[in-house]
């Protein structure tokens, strides 16, 4: 055979073999998550393992657990009109084979899921402060990942919950100010940052201000040892521009929001 | 009469433990309890494909479903792949297994973009899972 023709065999041989780039390719989702913009966007509210013919918009936002990506973020920014729960810092999202999968979000954030009523959470005004240790692998992981995901949520600053607390002693996270302009004035420490102040001892933090911050119930109710669904009432409702006056409504909102979830080990349903 | 009652009392237990696995009768009697008519929608379809004892097909809350009765739970993670193939291309999918069962729905359509009638399928069938499959809370 000529080397031309041997090269043109090659080459449509190569084509054949080669799987193509195909929508048909299934990507394996665990837990909620932003729906990919060309499918109209919106937050997907499935928390069981599940598949969708499109990859995340944003794969800085999830981590791969197996085959399974987790998004481990905020999803305010992303078509997500579900109850809301105030986390500040980092902190374990689900645990996977007793492995947590961490959150690396700094500063005032929100999830889907309410804080779980453990001790290595402490809650204050309605902010979940993670308390307990990390596991070995998180020092050296924290950088890069802390510096990506933060990067990408930098555009959404207006969306986090504006928070006026002062953390618990035993949190040992980092004080995030929102923008890099920032005045400090020791002893009592003052950052000038939009709309964000932060004092210590006692710690204060103000953000632009979003519409509230919703507070779960604590009943935790545990299906198929796959993911955990945080069922009956949503708690207190305060008010942000009112800066933690209490209202004592309390909302019931079930339109098939989840209000949490995680997964433990493969359980049935995993893989 | 001591032998006798230990023999009678090991069959109890069985059969106890017997009804306690997921069976497609109970997840027939989940989704209908839930007003999705599964009796009425799903029929019964070639079992095959899945490696299963039987299984039905058809839509469930205007979701494509299959749910399948296998010999054992271990048969029923490997009907998942088969489940898994069903599901395909469409925009939406999900194979789980709970005790002898497995369940796959597809959204060929996009009739649900969101997911809410999948969560809410999914969500009644893995709560049918005996207390025993129940994970501890995370730390």
């Amino acid at each position: 055979m000529p080397s031309i023709h041997r090269s043109v065999f090659f080459a449509l041989l190569l084509v054949l073999l080669v799987p193509g780039r195909s929508e048909a390719h299934t990507n394996h989702f665990l837990g909620p998550h932003p729906v990919a913009a060309k499918y109209g966007g919106g937050f997907c509210l499935i928390e069981a393992p599940h598949m969708h013919v499109y990859p995340p918009d944003h794969p800085n936002l999830y981590q791969r657990v197996g085959d399974q990506l987790v998004f481990t973020a905020d999803p305010t920014p992303f078509g997500y009109e579900g109850d809301k729960h105030a986390f500040y810092g980092n902190h374990p999202v689900i645990t996977v084979d007793g492995e947590p999968v961490i959150c690396y979000i700094d500063g005032p954030h929100y999830h889907s899921f309410p804080a779980p009523d453990v001790p290595d959470y402490e809650t204050r005004k309605g902010v979940a402060f993670y308390v307990g240790a990390f596991p070995p692998s998180y020092a050296k992981v924290r950088p890069a990942r802390a510096r990506i995901i933060n990067a990408e949520y930098r555009p959404y600053v207006a969306l986090r919950p504006t928070i006026e607390v002062a953390p618990p002693e035993r949190w040992h996270g980092e004080v995030w100010v929102s923008s890099p302009a920032i005045g400090v004035v020791a002893p009592g420490v003052v950052v000038g940052a939009p709309g964000v102040v932060v004092g210590p001892p006692s710690v204060t933090v103000f953000a632009p201000p979003p519409p509230g911050i919703y507070i779960g119930g604590p009943s935790v109710e545990i299906n198929g040892g796959m993911y955990v669904e945080h069922d009956g009432h949503h708690g207190e409702r305060f008010d942000r521009r009112e800066h933690g006056d209490r209202d004592d409504d309390h909302e019931h909102h079930d339109n098939g929001k989840h209000k949490g979830w995680f997964k433990h080990g493969h359980g049935h349903g995993g893989d | 009469m001591l032998a006798r009652c230990c023999v009678l009392a090991l069959l109890l237990t069985g059969c106890r433990r017997s009804d306690e696995t997921v069976r497609l009768s109970s997840v027939m009697s989940a989704f209908d309890s839930q007003g999705w008519k599964a009796s009425e929608q799903l029929r019964p379809i070639d079992p095959t494909r899945f490696s299963a004892q039987k299984c039905v097909g058809g839509l469930v809350d205007n979701i494509d479903t299959v749910v399948c009765e296998l010999g054992s739970a271990e048969a029923a993670q490997r009907a998942k792949k088969g489940g898994e193939a069903w599901v395909a291309s469409a925009v939406t999918g999900v194979a789980l297994v709970n005790g002898n069962t497995m369940l796959a729905l597809a959204d060929r359509t996009r009739t649900d973009p969101l997911g809410k009638s999948i969560h809410a399928v999914t969500k009644t069938y893995t709560a049918l899972g005996p207390p025993a499959l129940a994970a501890t809370p995370r730390k």
